[in-house]
């Protein structure tokens, strides 16, 4: 059987209405969580978006400044991929 | 069990035992932590206010601003940042130390007397649930206190090197401080056992971003149970630690530092729950991202610092002996809440999108 992961994005924003926002924009495919303390040591909401190749460009088309960055979840390995200036 | 889960877990039994610890080793009754008490008292101690019984410097909070500032640097997670509506944050940081100072306590002490059999605290915190629903509310609308920024390092260092200063002078020159006589600002453990026990407990709510806000707020928000772990097992731990120490006592009457104003015991903590929403934690969370380099939650601790001072210079707080605040009080409880709101309406509905 083939031993597949399912691709995660995650996005992290400066405030919870942020999240709301996004996750509201890219529809089922979206939950909000907790921020996984391994990517900060803040507690706010992001985006978890389940199996999506192109996540990246969909969360960045639905942006808006209250965006933070966007990480990759391999197992539990997060890479930074996308961070406001 | 996730790690986050289970990290709350041990910090939140470790936690607890360490207040109970406290508590044997001298400090007040049902307060081997009150994050409110001991700002209170510091303001005390450096004679920004001159009500004697609640003067000393607690070397607690000083071990917890020390131990979040040693950890987050030693992990590279110390970020000097800030830039976040800083006034309105000292404003609200005031305004939560006036609302635990009502309740006499804040949401750690509320946690460490419902574990001591405290009921009225179980009050305080259906009053405290309800302000963090009425802070959800707005948050959930679009409420925000605007995003932080990078700043200059000095910036985030400045609070911890403030609670050096203190710690060096208490050890060093202690006679230029107000020390209580009486009274609780009196009974406290030993200056090294103290230090260790915030340094401990700081190390551990930085790692596992502990906050007693937190984990209510994330249940009402994001259906997120992971954070009131910390909250539950420091109750677990304290409960067990009051029943072998004795100083378990089931009621409303009689409790150590507590009223039994129920109305003015819930709007307290309203005020805390809402305004700690409002900050993004409550005041034990607050210390920790300071002593990170937030130079916001920095600006919060000096907004708590002197609202301790206002509180007891303009006699708003609780009061065991006339069971509840005076009418001055119960006047700044209202006007705090309506002031609260009117931020959060004003910065939910009326910033541009």
């Amino acid at each position: 059987m083939e031993n597949r992961t399912e691709k995660i994005t995650v996005a992290t924003f400066f405030n919870h209405y942020g999240a709301m926002k996004m996750k509201k924009a890219l529809g089922p495919d979206a939950v909000l969580r907790p921020v996984p303390r391994l990517l900060s040591s803040s507690c706010g909401t992001c985006v978890f978006v389940n199996g999506k190749d192109d996540a990246l460009k969909e969360i960045l088309d639905n942006a808006d400044e209250n965006l933070e960055a966007v990480y990759t979840k391999d197992s539990e390995k997060y890479t930074n991929i996308w961070k406001v200036n | 069990m996730s790690k986050e889960k289970r990290n709350l877990i041990i910090a939140g039994v470790l936690i607890g035992a360490v207040s109970v610890a406290l508590v044997a080793l001298g400090n007040p009754k049902n307060m081997g932590f009150c994050i409110a008490c001991f700002i209170r008292d510091i303001a005390g101690a450096t004679k920004l206010h001159s009500a004697a019984v609640v003067q000393y410097v607690r070397p607690e909070i000083i071990g917890l601003v020390l131990g979040a500032w040693i950890i987050s640097m030693a992990t590279g997670e110390f970020k000097s940042r800030g830039g976040s509506s800083p006034m309105l944050r000292f404003i609200i940081g005031a305004f939560v130390m006036i609302g635990a100072l009502v309740f006499l306590g804040c949401p750690f002490r509320m946690i460490l007397r419902l574990a001591g059999g405290d009921l009225n605290a179980l009050v305080a915190l259906f009053g405290f649930i309800a302000g963090i629903a009425c802070g959800c509310f707005f948050l959930s609308r679009g409420f925000s206190l605007g995003r932080y920024y990078k700043q200059n390092s000095l910036e985030g260092h400045a609070l911890p090197a403030v609670n050096i200063l203190l710690l060096v002078l208490l050890i060093a020159v202690p006679s230029v401080f107000a020390f209580s006589e009486k009274g609780p600002g009196s009974m406290h453990a030993a200056i090294l056992i103290s230090l260790a026990a915030g340094l401990i407990v700081g190390i551990l709510a930085q790692k596992t971003r502990l906050c007693m806000v937190g984990g209510i707020r994330d249940i009402i928000l994001v259906k997120d149970y992971t954070l009131i772990f910390g909250f539950i097992f420091i109750f677990v731990a304290a409960l067990i630690g009051n029943l072998i120490t004795g100083n378990f006592k089931l009621g409303f009457e009689g409790q150590p530092v507590a009223q039994t104003a129920h109305l003015w015991n819930f709007l307290g903590m309203f005020i805390v729950g809402l305004g700690s929403s409002m900050l993004g934690g409550c005041p034990l969370r607050q210390l920790i991202l300071a002593g990170e380099g937030n130079s916001d939650s920095a600006v919060a601790v000096l907004g708590m610092f002197t609202g301790a001072a206002v509180a007891h210079n303009f006699k708003l707080v609780g009061n065991a002996t006339e069971n509840g605040p005076n009418t001055y009080g119960k006047v700044a409880v209202i006007a705090i809440i309506i002031i609260l709101l009117a931020i959060a309406a004003v910065r939910t509905f009326k910033e541009e999108k």
